[in-house]
């Protein structure tokens, strides 16, 4: 695809993106709908629309689009440095490390002392870090880090925090741990400016370092040792994506739990539209993670309404499919 | 197609446990008065000290603290996985529980071991004051039960004539609030809070996770907040204040209507029910006096 | 001025315990044509690679047109060193062209945008190896021999003064054995590029190459011109075949007729 033509299909992902926004932010279980969110950004509407629209479902609709960009990009980042087209960005065990961090605060957290809307992100934030931490200690040998070495903790590490997850569900009252399930099936909340603002800084500080190193991404997909003789310090470059990509993710499942297939299936769809040069798949798959979790979030929002689903039930149950008939495709042309 | 999914689940939950309450219902009552009593549900636990069995309770859940002397009794375990190697080590020739998630496996292995497992439904309020009646029955003494139940409809009756003439106060009865989980109709909080004179926003049955936007809808002019655990005093640094503060746009927030209540109001299927509402009228309208 | 582009002092390399190269001795001069033969396990691709830097050498010196290779930062290194290896196979469907723009990387700045001349030196590059109409092919659709003149393209693409390739023939059926040496002799003269071959096919190597080193058991047995290398007795010793050396009047150059094990 010539370059001018990739940059055509951005602008019209990214403009399908925008649509998406208006969706999500136009639909929801009370009855307001396209006209109201209209008349609520020109300066009118009457102060409870103004409330509902505003920080309750924009406010939410906005925080799905960072965990989808989030996602998408910590997913492309993850398949070229692990060289594995079903790497997820959970595949090393951050969102494990994430998880158990909320589960302990949930277990353990003095109730008055720390709110909810940003104790648990907090202590999920730093489970999330200190699973970055082992990974470094453990993988590294040497001065060398071996791919298939962040491969294997992470799904030890995976596993580990799951076992411990249970074991606090089990051992405690399972009235603390209601909220903790649907956490951990990805909960979107409508989120306070200053946690948006959080989220968004570390999303877009995580996104710009990922974009920036989008070229080294080709290379690393080439192998470790090609990618080196192209000039690539493999070290440091493996090194500098996980921590970004990681950091993104980390962000998403600390304020949302874990939902899961977007950072698989975005990029794959991505690769199919533009091809596999990552200083186009970054970008792309950014935006349309950001445009699929804001409609997922809608739909989660509005089917059962007034009740809610969780959006990682909604991004499975239509990611699942998806991605089988990607895979049958894929298998088919081969 | 609305809440589907929790009807299908609540009619699942339903089909699974139905056998073992056919079982119970179609034995004949036995002729000796049980002596060792096991209850594996906290609110069972609760009616059998009401209605005087207390002291032939040999074995309770770790959750069972009500009534004081609850708590001197053995553990089995919790009331999601009691342990079966405890219970049966204690020979009981009577164990009560209420249908949960979890202990269905724990109770048929204890059928299987030959012990007698009765399961006694206490979700709803009908249910709950019939499981008084049966739990009496079951422990030989029907009329202490009915007693019981009698005064309890009348504790009822009188703060129905309390707050009868007056408005019906559009309520919301929050489990949790990250996510929101709220009672809906025909769950015990929202039968017990309509007793008490107020009006359940909430239609869908059960307990339905919610979003703000729909509970900014429906405007509640009051906010009953339910608490796990909790220190003695409620705070205004509890974090559900905190979550609800934000949004003003709902009536009971800017109203300052939003109540914490002590754990477990509202919440627990025994005796206590007269006593929550009691409390939820005195909340909801604190001055229809007594 | 002809320094020296490879020189390698006293190379020993071990794989744990296992020592695979010792005492390596060589150097080679720039701007010449330089086949490494040998038999399977002489450690050819364990010269390639400590000469790549991909391995470090456990005792020894590596020289890279007179700089110490483990002083070079990567960068550096990949825009005078290029290497085409045996196979390469992308987790991803890049296409060619992609996959040839992507030897420009030790050139560009932190961003990694390209220029117009990127884009026109990856554009001769594939011209040069007749690879161009192919361009927005996907790699691996292509054959073995396009993939190996793609793979060739983007290392001229790095715009390398030195050529490592390791048995680039090898997966390759007669005409394109004949056409990538072909290739490669044309570059040479081209660009004045020094290039190392290691490879099996000891006649087309003696067709090409200015010198040819034969290893056995990790060390050099003997270097020279073809002519001085491509007798029976080193052979024997090399590869333990008995053969007859015959001389290919249009080349001046000897090959080899092997006639049995030794």
């Amino acid at each position: 695809m010539r370059p001018s033509r990739k940059l055509a299909g951005l602008a019209a992902v990214a403009a399908l993106s925008l649509v998406a926004l208006a969706v999500a932010a136009s639909v929801g279980p009370s009855a307001l709908g396209v006209g109201d969110l209209l008349a609520v950004i020109t300066g009118g509407g009457d102060p409870n629309g103004r409330a509902i629209l505003i920080d309750v479902r924009l406010a939410r609709v906005l925080l799905a689009g960072l965990v989808g960009a989030s996602l998408s990009a910590a997913g492309c980042a993850y398949q070229a440095v692990l060289r594995n087209p079903l790497a997820d960005p959970y595949i090393l065990g951050i969102s494990g490390g994430a998880a158990l961090g909320a589960v302990a605060f949930d277990a353990f957290a003095p109730r008055a002392i720390l709110v909810a809307t940003t104790g648990r992100p907090a202590a999920a934030l730093a489970g999330a870090l200190a699973t970055l931490l082992i990974l470094f200690g453990l993988t590294r040998f040497r001065g060398r880090t071996e791919t298939t070495a962040l491969l294997l903790t992470g799904v030890v590490l995976n596993a580990f925090d799951s076992a411990v997850i249970q074991f606090f569900v089990s051992a405690g009252d399972p009235a603390r741990f209601q909220g903790t399930l649907s956490y951990l099936m990805g909960a979107m909340s409508s989120p306070s400016w200053a946690v948006l603002a959080t989220v968004g800084a570390l999303t877009a500080i995580g996104l710009a370092v990922l974009t920036a190193q989008s070229g080294t991404l080709n290379l690393l997909a080439l192998g470790d040792e090609e990618a080196a003789q192209l000039g690539v310090g493999v070290e440091r470059a493996t090194w500098v994506a996980v921590l970004a990509a990681s950091l993104v993710t980390a962000a998403a499942v600390a304020f949302t739990g874990i939902v899961g297939f977007v950072g698989l299936i975005v990029p794959h769809a991505m690769r199919r539209l533009f091809g596999a040069d990552h200083r186009v798949l970054v970008p792309a798959s950014a935006i349309a993670g950001a445009a699929m979790v804001m409609l997922a979030d809608a739909a989660a929002r509005t089917l059962f309404a007034p009740t809610e689903l969780p959006v990682g039930v909604v991004t499975a149950m239509v990611g699942g499919p998806f991605f089988l008939v990607l895979l049958i495709r894929r298998l088919r042309e081969s | 197609m609305r809440s589907s999914l929790t009807l299908i689940i609540a009619i699942a939950s339903l089909v699974v446990w139905m056998p073992a309450c056919r079982q119970a219902a179609q034995e004949p009552a036995p002729s000796a008065v049980p002596a060792r009593i096991v209850s594996l549900t906290p609110a069972l636990t609760e009616i059998l000290f009401a209605v005087g069995a207390g002291d032939r309770v040999v074995g309770v859940t770790e959750y069972c603290d009500f009534p004081p002397e609850a708590r001197t009794r053995p553990k089995v375990g919790g009331y999601v996985n009691p342990s079966v190697e405890a219970v049966v080590a204690l020979k009981p020739d009577l164990i009560v529980v209420s249908p949960g998630p979890g202990n269905r496996d724990a109770a048929l292995a204890m059928q299987r071991q030959g012990l007698r497992v009765e399961v006694v439904p206490a979700e709803s309020l009908e249910d709950t004051l019939a499981a008084i009646v049966s739990v009496a029955r079951m422990c030989g003494d029907e009329g202490k039960g009915t007693a019981l139940v009698g005064s309890i409809r009348a504790r009822f009756d009188a703060v129905s004539r309390r707050v009868a003439r007056l408005p019906r106060v559009p309520t919301l009865f929050s489990v949790q609030t990250t996510p929101i989980i709220a009672a809906g109709s025909g769950t015990l909080p929202a039968q017990i809070l309509e007793i008490a004179g107020g009006r359940n926003v909430v239609t869908e049955p059960r307990y339905p996770r919610i979003g703000l936007e729909s509970v900014l809808s429906w405007k509640p002019e009051l906010i009953l907040q339910s608490r796990m655990d909790a220190p003695a005093q409620p705070s205004s640094e509890d974090a559900e204040l905190a979550f609800w503060s934000r949004w003003k746009g709902i009536p009971a927030v800017s109203a300052n209507r939003v109540v914490l209540l002590d754990p477990g109001v509202g919440l627990r299927p025994g005796p206590r029910v007269a006593d929550d509402a009691e409390a939820l009228a005195a909340i909801i309208h604190p001055l229809a006096g007594r | 001025m002809s320094g020296a582009a490879l020189a390698f002092e006293n190379v020993g390399f071990s794989y744990g315990k296992l020592p695979i190269v010792t005492g390596l001795s060589f150097s080679i001069a720039e701007g010449s044509v330089v086949g490494v033969l040998g038999p399977n396990g002489a450690g050819k691709t364990t010269l390639v690679r400590l000469a790549s830097a991909a391995l470090t050498p456990s005792r020894g010196r590596i020289a890279v047109f007179g700089d110490d290779l483990g002083s070079l930062a990567s960068k550096a290194r990949a825009r005078r060193i290029a290497v085409v290896p045996q196979e390469t196979h992308p987790v991803f469907e890049f296409t060619v062209e992609e996959i040839v723009r992507m030897g420009r990387a030790p050139h560009l700045g932190f961003l990694g945008i390209e220029g117009p001349r990127d884009a026109a030196v990856a554009l001769e590059a594939m011209e040069s190896c007749e690879v161009a109409h192919l361009r927005t092919r996907p790699f691996r659709a292509l054959s073995g021999g396009e993939r190996q003149r793609v793979t060739l393209a983007r290392a001229l693409t790095q715009e390398p003064r030195l050529l490592l390739l390791d048995e680039p023939t090898a997966f390759l059926d007669l005409k394109h054995r004949v056409a990538v040496y072909g290739l490669l002799g044309k570059l040479h003269r081209e660009r004045g590029l020094t290039v190392v071959i290691v490879s099996h096919d000891i006649n087309l190597a003696a067709r090409h190459c200015d010198r040819l080193a034969l290893l056995r058991d990790g060390a050099i047995v003997i270097d020279g011109t073809p002519a001085e290398v491509l007798r029976p007795e080193p052979i024997r010793s090399v590869y333990d075949v008995e053969v007859d050396i015959g001389l290919d009047p249009s080349s001046g150059r000897p090959f080899v007729i092997p006639r049995g094990v030794a």
